[in-house]
Formats: structure tokens, C-alpha cells, sequence
């Protein structure tokens, strides 16, 4: 069995994302057992091979023993959902015997050898990476970054790596058990999916906070992590080798991100790019943007995310209506256009 | 519409006309969408105040921070644009960084290959009898033979590479050596993959009068039967467009020891023969296998690139020449490619005489002179000058100039003349800067330059020369032979601030400058005259 299991959880509309996670980490670490956690289910017409994808094992949702699932996924938007499923399968891959598990987001493209973070885990329980390692010089760093962390989470769960002990062992079974409850977008509400519960992990646990520039690299600290190529054609961050950098929302606002934190250099640009080809390179066929399996009721009509919340908060609707997905009269949808302010005409 | 139609809404309507963008207007402000005004009234009457936007394409605050004068006269800063702004070359908007251009347009250079293709010539390969040409080209009494391969018609293309084999194709018929010229029919943005030797169709050129197109073997063929009659060389200029492997074989027909490549530029060590990863920055040729090259549009094609050259090398080991020291050690140092050995053959020299720079002419208060010369392209730092040139626009003691074949910025405060260098020509550029009287060349290039023809140009024509201090060839080269002509520069700022405080004045004084030419050497001709066992081959023919 490989020493090192690392697993990434997308919808397929990140399967290209995923792609080109996979051959750059298996570029770096050809020994290293991947995992796939899907959850989706294929649109009409698309095949998923899993023979001609480059992941070692694929793991469906329906796969990870999650109690009540269906009205579980119901309560979970896309990127909630995702998140959610991160800690059932940690918890599967300890039970089948992985002894390090390293988690990397789809939207990650490795550069450089994990090797110091299987060093890590060797002596330390729980390896997480920070958003930011230096405090912001600016006003609007300090908004941008150090709020958002102080919002969001402030390790950047798009890493952890974790070994099979009874430290990791205790730390997963209480990581699922919480986002099985309450791995939600609700900043106000004082969660962030599954970030904001590891604020709490320095407390509960003894992680290893891995502070090196090269490690998960974004537009949320590239301000003092500034990329550089030296003469021998090595990729730098912050003066550090590049180990990974995490190409977060790069078509939408990460690339205005990306644009404020370059302070005028355009090397990250260059990576930007070179991420964006990539993911040209591995599109999925007979995908239309943004599919998702859940995102519908039975009729083809999108599902709100006020549906979804007015779902999982009350029971008493999860009890009446045990397949939220129905269409037609007497089920959930017809109920919420009944009953939500916001319903439909 | 608006409430009250006056003569000043009339007149602003008229002359912004369509780069004002309503539905862009209530788009982008829901509150205007809302109060249900006339969105172009809101604008001229109170929207540009409050820093909004007319269309997507003109940024009212970056517009008024940039023209300090239009800000004084509270004038509506799109009126202005529309009325005189964009005619004196005011930008709309913050321009987009050009290296940000630069890599939003790089691609790997196989998906450039489709660009490239040209339909076959309707003659074919072999409609000619290439040995009978060879006997009218005077084979017979000839002493030599020089096969010389590059990437394009050296008689049809200008650049400085065509330059170099114009200028030995002319020597060497004068030495008794028939010059053939060899380039791919189809030319290519990277290596051929065609191997096959019956397939691969160069256009020859024999002593400047074009033949046509032969088959590799074809060629191949004739050069093996006049072996034993006099010696051969194999001159490879350029190997764009060429297979590596099929120019072994030539190699191995004229002998290992009559083969000598040029290193113009740094093809042999990438497909990007300026060494710009991702078309924005200056490599250092890094490994293959480095992180750079694995983020770089070149570096999937440089892998097998760089197998084939290596093959090459290693099968021919070859003369290498090199435009100048610095090229040559780095290509030594950086390439570790196998040859046989190595020379420097400068293409040219500047020879300084004692006329005065130009700026005598006119005297102190004439406005200097400052130009851009040759191709008008990022890697020679052209968005460095444009840059420069706008921000002193309308500024009385600079003039600028941009001296190239065809005219690239439609800016009004920007000159331009045409020049075209060629064989008939060679010395245009450096007669070009001097009828304009030019006092200042600013070349700003970004790419590592093997020789740099426009800074021995610039110098030559008595101009001062500004540029990077960069890896390449400009500064050791203009320093050497007039160290007061030219002025390095670490940073952009630090050459707007010259031309802002006028400290550049000091560096264009006439004092410092002085007038000369160029001398063309003869490139191989000139090498093979100086190699002993080319002197006894040639004279024992």
C-alpha cells in the first residue's frame, strides 16, 4: 500500500480542474495513491470513464455511508456540498489503512516535490497551511486578506495533510462529524463550509502550522509571496521553491485578486496562463457549464439556495418530504412556491 | 429624454456620439436604471463628476487624474476625448500592462503551424534540372561550393539574418564559390517533423537567382556527385522550418569538418529563439525539465526540440559561429551542445569619424530629436518608447521618431518614417537617422541580443543610444567603441525621469557624439578566408 493517499472532492464541472491536479501531482509524486470524490451524477449523454482518467480510485458520494443522504445533499449548495464530503472521506481512507493522507483542492496545481509535508507527518499529527504567514502593509490587504481570513477561516482548507494516529483519527471523527452537521456557506452565522471549524484545531489539537511561502500559494498572500523565476528556471514564491499554487475563482474575481497583489509583476500571470491552457487541455466533453446533479428539481427548475436552507433547518419539511428532488403536486417544490416569499409565479 | 433639451446637451450628444453607451449606463448604475432619467443627461450633468463610467471603455477618473488640464477647465472629460483627446492621443482608459498582452497572446508554437501553411507551388520539386543549373552557374570553374541553409528567402525577407547571407552570398561568387541557398518550401514556426527525405521540398537560390524547389534527396544527390571536384561547405544559418536529422545527412555527404552553424540567435537552444518564456520574459534557457519551462507555451515543443539538437550536435559536431563573444559563451555555457570549435565573426563595425552629432545643426533650444528604430515589437522594447513617447506628449523640447519599414503607432505625436534595409541598402537605417537628425535612439530591448544591428545603426548615424541594461550584446559592444554614446538604464522609471527632468540633454550633447559608419563584414566568406584548411582546400582546387 502507498505510504501517502491524496484525494481531491469535486462536482464534474471541476473534473477538468481535477485533471490537471492529478498530472501535476503525479509529475511530482508517481507514488502517491489518488483519489477522487465525486458528487455528481453525469449528465445525459456524458461518460465517465474512469479507465481514461488519471485517478487512481473514485469514491461517489453514495459511496461514504452518509446517513440520510439524499435529504443531506438537498441542504448543501454545490460548493457546501463538496466541502461536506471532505470529512467522510478522510474518515474512509483512515479505515481502509492509509497511513498519510494529504488533501488538495481540484483548483490546485502542484509545482514542486510534497516531500516536507510527508516529513511533517511523520512527527506531527495534522499539517495546515494559513491564508496569510505576514501580516498585510495595506489598508486594503488588510480588508482583502487578513478580514476575509478572520471571515472565512484562517487556514485555507484547500490543504491538510494528516497522519493515521489517535491524534488524526480524533480529529477526523469530530471533523465529520461537523461538517455532517454544519458545513455551511453562513459567514454571519459564524460558519464558513469547512474552514472556520479548523480556527478551532490549535485549540482542540496540536497541528503543525506550516508556514513555508511555497506552500499553497493564491492570490490571498501573494502580496508577500511574490513568484520569481531564477536563472535555472526554478519557480519562487516569496524567495521559497513553488510547491503549489492554488488557482482559486481565476476566471472570475481571483483574477482582479491576482491583479491587485502582483505589485505590477506579471509572473503570476504567466502561471495564470499556463493554468488556463491546461484546463483547455483537459475540458470535459459533452459538459455544459456550471452542470451539476443536484442542482435541479425532477422538472429541470433550479433549485434555490433559500429552498435549500428553508430544507435542512426544519425538520418537520425534511419529514414530510423525503425526496426534495420530487416534482409535481405535494412535494417540497410545490410547498416552497406556496409557501416562500420568494416563490415563483 | 431629458426635461429641458438645450444647445450644450445638443452639442455634447453630437460629438460623443457613440462612445456613450446607455445601456452600459443603466447596467452598471441600477439607481439611474431606477430614477428613469435620460442616462446620457445624467451623465453630462452630474455622473462624470461622481466618477461614473459612459461605456466600458472609458474610465472618466483615470481620464481626469491623467489630464490635469482638462480637470482645470471642469470640462466634461468624454466631451473632451470625443472633441480633441483621442486626436492628441489621450488614452481612454489605464492601458493594459503590455507584458500582461504579451502573455494573453502567447501560445505554443504548434498551434501557430496552421498560420503558417502555404498552398505547394504549382511547378512541384524537381521541375528543374539542378545539376544543369549548376553547370550554367559556372561549377565547372569553380573552387568551391557552399550549401547555406536558413529559414526563409534571404532575397525576399529583410532582417538581419537575411542581411548576413545577402552579404556572403555576394562574396562569394567573388571568391570562385557558387553560393546555393536553401530554405523549406514550407516555411514553419518550429522544427519540421518531415523526415522523409523524397518528401522534404527546399526553395533554392543559387548566387541571389532563385531556381525553385528541389526534394531533399534531389539536393542530397547532387551535392553527393560533385564531391572529389572541388571542396563543399555546409553553411546552416537557421534551421526554422528544418529537420535537424535531414540536414545531418547533408552534413555527412560534405564532411563533418566542412559543416559550421551560426548561432544568430539562440534557435538551437529553444523554439523560441529570443529565449522570451511565455513571449514576456528573458529565460536564461533554463533545463527542459526546469519549473520555467514547464510553465512556458515553448516548453512541451522544447523537449523534443531540444532532443534533435542535441542529436545533431552530437552526430556532426560542427564549426560554431557567434555574432559576438557574449552569444557565444552563453550559448557554450547554457546549450553544452557538441562542436568541433568555435569563432566570433562580428556582422559589422562601426567605424567613428569626426564629424559632430547632429544636434549642432539646430542648437540648444531645438527640440531633441528621440527615436524608436527597426521592427516596432515588444522584444525590442517598443512599449517602453510608446510609454515614453506619451508621456511627454506635447512636451517642446522632444520630438519623436519612429524610423521602421511600415508605420506602427497611429499616434499623432509620433513621426514616422520609412526605411527599408536590404542588400541594395544596408547602410538605410544609419543614413535614415541621420537625415532626421536624430540625437537620441532609446532600445529598450527585453530579449538577450546576440549582436544588436540598430545599436551599431544608432551609433554609427552619430545618435546617442539609451537602453536595458540587459544580458546582451548592446552595452559591451557600444561601450567598446563609444562609451560616451551610450547610456544603460536599470529601470523604466529611471528612463522617464531622464527625458522628464531633461538630464537626458547631457547624455545627447553634441560633444559626446560623433558621426561614422558601418562596415559590413563578409560573415562565413570571412571565417572560411581565415581558416587555414579552407584556404588550402580552396587553393588546391
Amino acid at each position: 500500500m502507498p505510504e501517502v493517499h491524496c484525494f481531491t472532492s469535486i462536482s464534474f464541472s471541476y473534473l477538468d480542474r481535477a485533471r490537471v491536479l492529478a498530472a501535476t501531482l503525479k509529475r511530482q509524486h508517481p507514488d502517491w495513491m489518488l483519489w477522487l470524490c465525486l458528487s455528481d451524477v453525469e449528465p445525459p449523454g456524458m461518460a465517465f470513464d474512469r479507465s481514461r482518467e488519471p485517478f487512481d480510485r473514485v469514491v461517489r458520494i453514495e459511496d461514504l455511508c452518509i446517513p440520510d443522504r439524499v435529504r443531506w445533499t438537498f441542504g448543501h449548495q454545490l460548493v457546501e456540498l463538496c466541502t461536506a464530503v471532505k470529512g467522510p472521506m478522510l474518515c474512509r481512507l483512515l479505515e481502509e489503512g492509509a497511513q498519510k493522507v494529504v488533501y488538495l483542492d481540484p483548483d490546485i496545481a502542484v509545482f514542486g516535490p510534497l516531500d516536507e509535508v510527508v516529513d511533517l507527518l511523520g512527527r506531527h499529527a495534522i499539517v495546515l497551511t494559513p491564508h496569510q504567514t505576514h501580516p498585510e502593509s495595506s489598508r486594503i490587504g488588510i480588508m482583502d486578506n487578513e478580514i476575509a481570513s478572520l471571515k472565512h477561516g484562517v487556514y485555507n482548507l484547500g490543504f491538510f495533510g494528516l497522519r493515521n494516529g489517535d491524534e488524526g483519527r480524533r480529529f477526523a471523527q469530530w471533523w465529520r462529524e461537523r461538517l455532517l452537521g454544519f458545513c455551511y456557506d453562513d459567514i454571519p452565522g459564524g460558519l464558513f463550509t469547512d474552514q472556520r471549524w479548523c480556527d478551532l484545531v490549535p485549540a482542540f489539537f496540536e497541528p503543525c502550522i506550516l508556514r513555508d511561502p511555497g506552500y499553497n500559494v493564491a492570490s490571498w498572500n501573494l502580496s508577500t509571496r511574490p513568484i520569481t523565476f531564477d536563472r535555472d528556471g526554478a519557480i519562487r514564491a516569496g524567495g521559497r521553491p513553488l510547491r503549489f499554487f492554488h488557482f482559486t475563482k481565476l476566471n472570475s474575481v481571483g483574477e482582479a485578486m491576482l491583479e491587485r497583489y502582483a505589485n505590477g509583476r506579471s509572473e503570476v500571470f504567466e502561471l495564470a496562463e499556463w493554468y488556463r491552457r491546461q484546463l483547455a487541455a483537459q475540458s470535459v466533453a459533452g459538459l455544459a457549464p456550471d452542470y451539476w446533479g443536484f442542482a435541479l428539481y425532477q422538472d429541470g427548475t433550479p433549485i434555490r439556495p433559500d429552498e435549500r436552507v428553508a430544507y435542512r433547518n426544519t425538520p418537520e419539511l425534511q419529514e414530510r418530504f423525503p425526496d426534495p428532488f420530487a416534482s409535481g403536486p405535494d412535494t417540497f417544490q410545490a410547498w416552497c412556491g406556496a409557501n416562500l416569499s420568494c416563490g415563483r409565479a | 429624454m431629458p426635461e429641458t433639451v438645450d444647445h450644450a446637451y445638443e452639442y455634447a450628444r453630437d460629438v460623443v456620439g457613440s462612445l456613450f453607451d446607455a445601456n452600459y449606463y443603466v447596467e452598471a448604475y441600477q439607481d439611474i436604471r431606477r430614477a428613469n432619467v435620460d442616462p446620457l443627461g445624467h451623465y453630462l450633468g452630474h455622473g462624470w463628476r461622481e466618477g461614473r463610467n459612459p461605456s466600458r471603455n472609458f474610465d472618466t477618473s483615470y481620464y481626469l487624474a491623467e489630464n490635469p488640464d482638462v480637470r482645470a477647465c471642469n470640462e466634461n472629460p468624454l466631451v473632451h476625448f470625443a472633441r480633441i483627446g483621442a486626436a492628441e492621443g489621450r488614452r481612454p482608459m489605464r492601458p493594459v500592462p503590455p507584458e500582461r498582452i504579451q502573455i494573453r497572446n502567447s501560445r505554443p508554437p504548434r498551434e501557430r503551424v496552421a498560420d503558417w501553411l502555404r498552398p505547394p507551388s504549382e511547378a512541384g520539386p524537381d521541375s528543374f534540372d539542378l545539376g544543369r543549373c549548376l553547370e550554367d552557374f559556372g561549377v565547372a570553374d569553380a573552387a568551391g561550393l557552399v550549401l547555406s541553409l536558413s529559414h526563409d528567402e534571404y532575397t525576399v525577407t529583410a532582417g538581419g539574418v537575411q542581411n548576413c547571407i545577402s552579404d556572403e552570398a555576394a562574396m562569394f561568387p567573388r571568391m570562385g564559390v557558387v553560393y546555393l541557398h536553401a530554405c523549406p518550401a514550407q516555411p514553419l514556426p518550429v522544427l519540421s517533423g518531415e523526415l522523409r527525405t523524397e518528401t522534404f521540398r527546399l526553395l533554392l537560390t543559387m548566387n541571389g537567382t532563385r531556381l525553385g524547389e528541389v526534394t531533399h534527396a534531389k539536393l542530397a544527390a547532387e551535392l553527393a556527385s560533385l564531391q572529389g571536384r572541388f571542396p563543399c561547405w555546409l553553411v546552416v544559418h537557421h534551421m526554422l522550418g528544418h529537420s535537424p536529422e535531414l540536414i545531418t545527412a547533408l552534413a555527412r555527404i560534405v564532411g563533418a569538418d566542412r559543416t559550421i552553424v551560426w548561432t544568430h540567435d539562440f534557435f538551437t537552444l529553444c523554439p523560441s529563439w529570443v529565449l522570451m518564456r511565455n513571449d514576456v520574459a528573458f529565460c536564461s534557457a533554463p533545463g527542459p525539465a526546469s519549473g520555467a519551462c514547464g510553465i512556458c507555451c515553448y516548453g512541451e515543443e522544447r523537449k523534443d526540440h531540444m532532443q534533435r539538437m542535441r542529436s545533431f550536435f552530437d552526430a556532426v559536431a560542427p564549426a560554431v559561429l557567434a555574432p559576438s563573444i557574449l552569444a557565444l559563451d552563453f550559448w557554450r555555457e547554457r546549450g553544452n551542445l557538441h562542436h568541433s570549435r568555435a569563432s566570433v565573426m562580428a556582422p559589422c563595425r562601426i567605424v567613428l569619424g569626426n564629424h559632430p552629432g547632429p544636434e549642432t545643426v539646430g542648437g540648444d533650444d531645438r527640440a531633441l530629436h528621440v527615436a524608436f528604430i527597426g521592427s516596432p515589437n515588444y522584444f525590442k522594447g517598443w512599449h517602453v518608447f510608446d510609454e515614453l513617447a506619451s508621456r511627454r506628449r506635447g512636451d517642446p523640447r522632444y520630438r519623436f521618431y519612429e524610423l521602421s519599414s511600415r508605420r506602427h503607432s497611429g499616434l499623432p505625436y509620433m513621426r514616422h518614417v520609412e526605411v527599408n534595409v536590404g542588400p541594395k541598402n544596408r547602410a538605410g537605417m544609419v543614413d535614415a537617422i541621420a537625415e532626421a537628425a536624430i540625437d537620441v535612439v532609446v532600445l529598450w530591448s527585453m530579449c538577450m541580443e546576440t549582436f544588436s544591428f540598430t545599436a551599431h545603426e544608432a551609433v554609427a548615424a552619430g545618435a546617442a543610444l539609451v537602453t536595458r541594461r540587459g544580458p546582451g550584446n548592446i552595452v559591451p559592444a557600444i561601450s567598446a567603441v563609444a562609451p560616451g554614446q551610450v547610456c544603460a538604464l536599470e529601470r523604466e522609471e529611471e528612463l522617464f525621469e531622464k527625458f522628464a527632468s531633461g538630464r537626458i540633454r547631457d547624455l545627447a550633447a553634441a560633444e559626446n557624439r560623433r558621426r561614422g559608419t558601418l562596415v559590413f563584414g563578409g560573415h562565413t566568406a570571412d571565417y572560411l578566408r581565415s581558416s587555414q584548411q579552407a584556404r588550402g582546400a580552396l587553393a588546391n582546387a
